[in-house]
């Protein structure tokens, strides 16, 4: 059967569109990193980093003052720290999901976007990974976390999650920085091949080691990649679920749920892909990539969104049905309170934003509508933030004596941390975007053959 | 890979006279387990039955509606495979309504002493026989429903050839998945985790689903390869397999990952209303049975499949694909049969059961293997699955 006789819903869009060509690919990328960059990219970078700035005023502040300035009181020892940590490991699951999972998965729309993805990704942890240190009540002993030789006569607690969680996601980001920047060698050689400063032909060649690209080196970079692919997939697995058994092997109501492992790792990625989406919905436009990174992607991404927003809910009435069914009055309570207590409004915003919103992009029109897509990730993003507020918080403001009941509120300086931690995300990636290749151009580069050969025929025909 | 052409069975058709004699032997063994072992052994070994159908069945739609929805083009040459495979979903209808008849006997909340217990008498507006047997009549009505639209469908595709079944399909992929995730859940809460139901764990669905998945890729991996060496899916290679293998795998280790994590929270946490479950089937006569599906169901398929040759290799996929299926059997007799008490519960009753549901579920699938053309015909990326190649 011809693609002219197929019913519309079955056709398949080009992955790239326009008048694309492998040397424009080329010109387009290094146009960006050979430029000097709009004014509005300057105007950017002021402000992320300016807030990047407060975050580590703000931090430098909690440790000269101390714990006592944020928000953290009893019962309520894990506050904003804890929350920010969760939620930039999660959005560090975009770059891995789309990237190395779709990989496996063979889609090659993910080409495109794969590079910026796992940008995200790594900057994302450096944020996450900033959290645990300044949280732990002695901000100068963090090194005690790390299983170290034993001529102190002290020796790490193998049996604490805690433990688990340092080499989960250390050997997390360790990978994933290895997978990005395997993936940068073959495009710093172009690079290096057509720089016109001389110091930055001489930084891409350290960087490309010796890549000229011949046959003998794709074939054991491609099976570097996909092995190094497989690997990463089980360690994306890993390093959520580990997250959760922070919460899960405790006896806490509200914690300790059998479902957390997988129902983590689905809101990583969850607000991992909304957060790509955020990113595309403005870089694509703004560095003019929109035949490389087209509608379908849009879509294809949206889809993503939409089908891990069910996937949440799923995990949410499982976890309401449960507290039911478990017949616990404090499994009960604590379930109730998330949306009926008195900070009601988090588990509210939680589930509304989260499986509530998402449900717009059942259709097709809203899943390639820029408005409705900044709309639907922005409101993920903030959902799964307050996803976490709820589990950590409102788990923990009642204990199981009226005693240790607590109110929790956090300061200004909570909020100057959180802002910062964004800001300097922000920095990074904008960094990256002035100065790295953003599309994986030796990846993309096989679609643009593709297209070039059906638009032949297409034009014989 | 060689295609020799075996000569087709005779009685391909109408099942194999052997089919028809073991089902009829395991028949008579069940009776004689009534009458001998009692009805509880009789009730507990049916439900076992009943549960490995339901998740087979559904596992084989599941697969279906995951071409669907994904748009996947390699796998529409085998997809009459789960279709056909689908063909046991509406006798989940006759086994289901004999197993309503265990509820009195097996089922913790249906005992008399149910009401006196404070944890089971906060269950009872959800765990009641009118509201249990209307949430089985839905599943049951989804599943047979969801069957009818995605095979039936399919296969008279066949001979109208018309593209635009394939859109109705597509469409109708993402409801079944909702639905799939909602009725699934709630016939293994029911169905396994009630039998016991002071017992709760929010993973429960998950885990049995991703049991069903597992074994259903290999029933799909065992009757491919099967047809290949009939001669009987020209054009379907190695390729092919090797993303049947991948996919085996990959649910493999999900299927590893649930059960870890389930068992590992149960376990480290120690809280006596949900731990003593897993004590009853890790202790005494059950702790070989759950080293044996930790191995078994998780390490040997997963070594088995790990390299890139042995996913091409039908011979590797085929034995490792009859292990994950035996190993499906072990996983549910691990979550039903400790109920009955200590001990290892297996003799020749189970034998019997084995021999029925077995046999009986190979003269369906045998049956089914009429059914329609051996591929697609009628759909129009046959040819796009056809010329599927691993770069």
């Amino acid at each position: 059967m011809t693609e002219a006789t197929l019913p519309a819903a079955l056709r398949v869009e080009p992955l790239v569109q326009g008048d694309v060509t492998l040397a424009g690919l080329d010109d387009h990328i290094r146009g960006w990193t050979e430029r000097k960059p709009p004014r509005a990219w300057y105007v950017a970078i002021t402000i992320t980093s300016l807030t990047a700035l407060m975050g580590f005023a703000a931090i430098g502040y909690m440790l000269y003052e101390g714990i006592g300035i944020i928000g953290n009181s009893v019962p309520v020892v894990w506050g904003f720290l804890i929350i920010n940590f969760v939620f930039w490991v999660g959005i560090g699951h975009a770059g891995t999901l789309i990237s190395v999972i779709l990989y496996l998965f063979r889609q090659r729309w993910r080409n495109a976007i794969s590079r910026i993805a796992e940008a995200t990704t790594v900057f994302a942890f450096v944020c996450a990974m900033m959290f645990p240190a300044i949280h732990v009540g002695r901000p100068w002993f963090p090194y005690w976390l790390v299983p170290y030789p034993n001529q102190r006569g002290m020796w790490v607690d193998f049996r604490s999650p805690l433990i688990w969680d340092v080499f989960a996601v250390l050997t997390y980001f360790t990978v994933s920085l290895l997978f990005w920047y395997l993936g940068l060698v073959p495009d710093f050689a172009t690079l290096r091949a057509t720089a016109k400063s001389r110091t930055r032909r001489a930084v891409y060649r350290l960087l490309s080691w010796g890549w000229v690209g011949n046959a003998r080196q794709w074939v054991h970079y491609e099976k570097g990649y996909l092995l190094l692919a497989g690997m990463t997939t089980v360690l994306a697995l890993s390093v959520h679920s580990i997250v959760s058994m922070d919460f899960a092997v405790s006896q806490l109501p509200g914690w300790h749920m059998t479902i957390f492992p997988p129902y983590f790792v689905v809101g990583a990625a969850f607000s991992g892909f909304a957060g790509v989406v955020l990113v595309f919905a403005f870089v694509r436009t703004v560095m003019q990539l929109e035949n490389y990174v087209t509608m379908r992607h849009m879509d294809l991404l949206n889809r993503m969104v939409l089908f891990l927003a069910c996937v949440m809910t799923y995990a949410y009435l499982m976890e309401g049905f449960t507290a039911w069914y478990s017949a616990d009055p404090f499994v009960k309570y604590i379930f109730a309170n998330y949306v009926f207590g008195d900070q009601w409004w988090a588990g509210t915003l939680t589930i509304f934003l989260n499986c509530v919103l998402p449900q717009l992009l059942w259709f097709p029109k809203f899943r390639r509508s820029v408005p409705v897509m900044v709309t639907v990730s922005a409101g993920v993003t903030v959902g799964m933030w307050m996803e976490r507020y709820t589990i950590v918080i409102l788990s923990l403001h009642r204990g199981y004596l009226p005693s240790s009941w607590g109110m929790y509120l956090p300061t200004r300086y909570d909020f100057m941390i959180l802002f910062g931690s964004i800001g300097l995300f922000l920095t990074l990636l904008l960094l990256f975007l002035r100065k790295l290749p953003v599309i994986a151009a030796w990846e993309v580069k096989p679609d643009i053959v593709f297209y070039q050969k059906q638009s032949a025929e297409a034009g014989h025909a | 890979m060689t295609t020799a052409t075996l000569p087709e069975t005779p009685a391909a058709g109408r099942g194999s006279p052997a089919l028809w004699a073991l089902t009829a032997l395991g028949a008579a063994g069940m009776a004689a387990t009534y009458a001998v072992a009692g009805p509880e052994r009789f009730w507990a070994d049916w439900l076992i039955g009943f549960v490995i159908l339901v998740c087979v069945a559904l596992g084989a739609l599941f697969i279906v509606a995951l071409q669907h929805i994904t748009g996947a083009t390699w796998s529409v040459p085998l997809r009459r495979v789960p279709e056909r495979l689908a063909a046991l979903t509406p006798w989940i209808v006759p086994v289901a309504l004999v197993a309503l008849l265990s509820l009195p006997v097996l089922f913790s909340w249906t005992q008399p002493g149910a009401a006196a217990d404070p944890v089971l008498a906060l269950k009872t507006s959800w765990l009641n026989y009118p509201f249990f047997i209307a949430r089985l009549a839905v599943c049951v009505a989804v599943w047979v429903w969801s069957y009818r639209v995605l095979v039936t469908g399919s296969v008279r595709q066949d001979r109208t050839r018309d593209p635009r079944a394939t859109v109705t399909m597509r469409r109708y992929s993402p409801v079944f998945m909702i639905l799939l995730a909602l009725t699934l859940t709630a016939f293994a809460f029911d169905w396994v985790s009630s039998l016991q139901a002071s017992w709760y764990s929010d993973i429960f669905g998950v885990y049995l689903f991703a049991g069903a998945v597992t074994s259903s890729i290999a029933a799909t991996a065992l009757l491919t390869i099967y047809l290949m060496r009939r001669g009987r899916l020209a054009g379907v290679t190695g390729d092919h397999l090797y993303n049947l293998g991948g996919l085996l795998f990959g649910f493999t280790i999900f299927w590893g990952y649930i059960a870890f994590s389930q068992y590992l929270l149960q376990w480290y946490a120690d809280m006596p209303g949900e731990v003593f479950w897993f004590r009853e089937r890790t202790t005494g006569a059950m702790a070989g049975v759950f080293a044996l599906l930790g191995i078994g169901h998780f390490a040997v398929p997963f070594l088995g499949l790990i390299t890139r040759n042995s996913k091409k290799s039908w011979k590797r996929l085929c034995w490792v694909s009859v292990w994950v299926l035996f190993m499906e059997i072990v996983d549910v007799f691990w979550l039903v049969s400790p109920i009955q008490g200590h001990g290892l519960h297996l003799g020749w009753p189970e034998a019997a059961f084995a021999a029925f549901f077995l046999a009986g579920g190979l003269l369906v699938v045998t049956r089914a293997l009429r059914m329609g053309e051996d591929t697609p015909v009628g759909d129009p990326f046959l040819a796009d699955g056809l010329h599927f190649h691993l770069r």
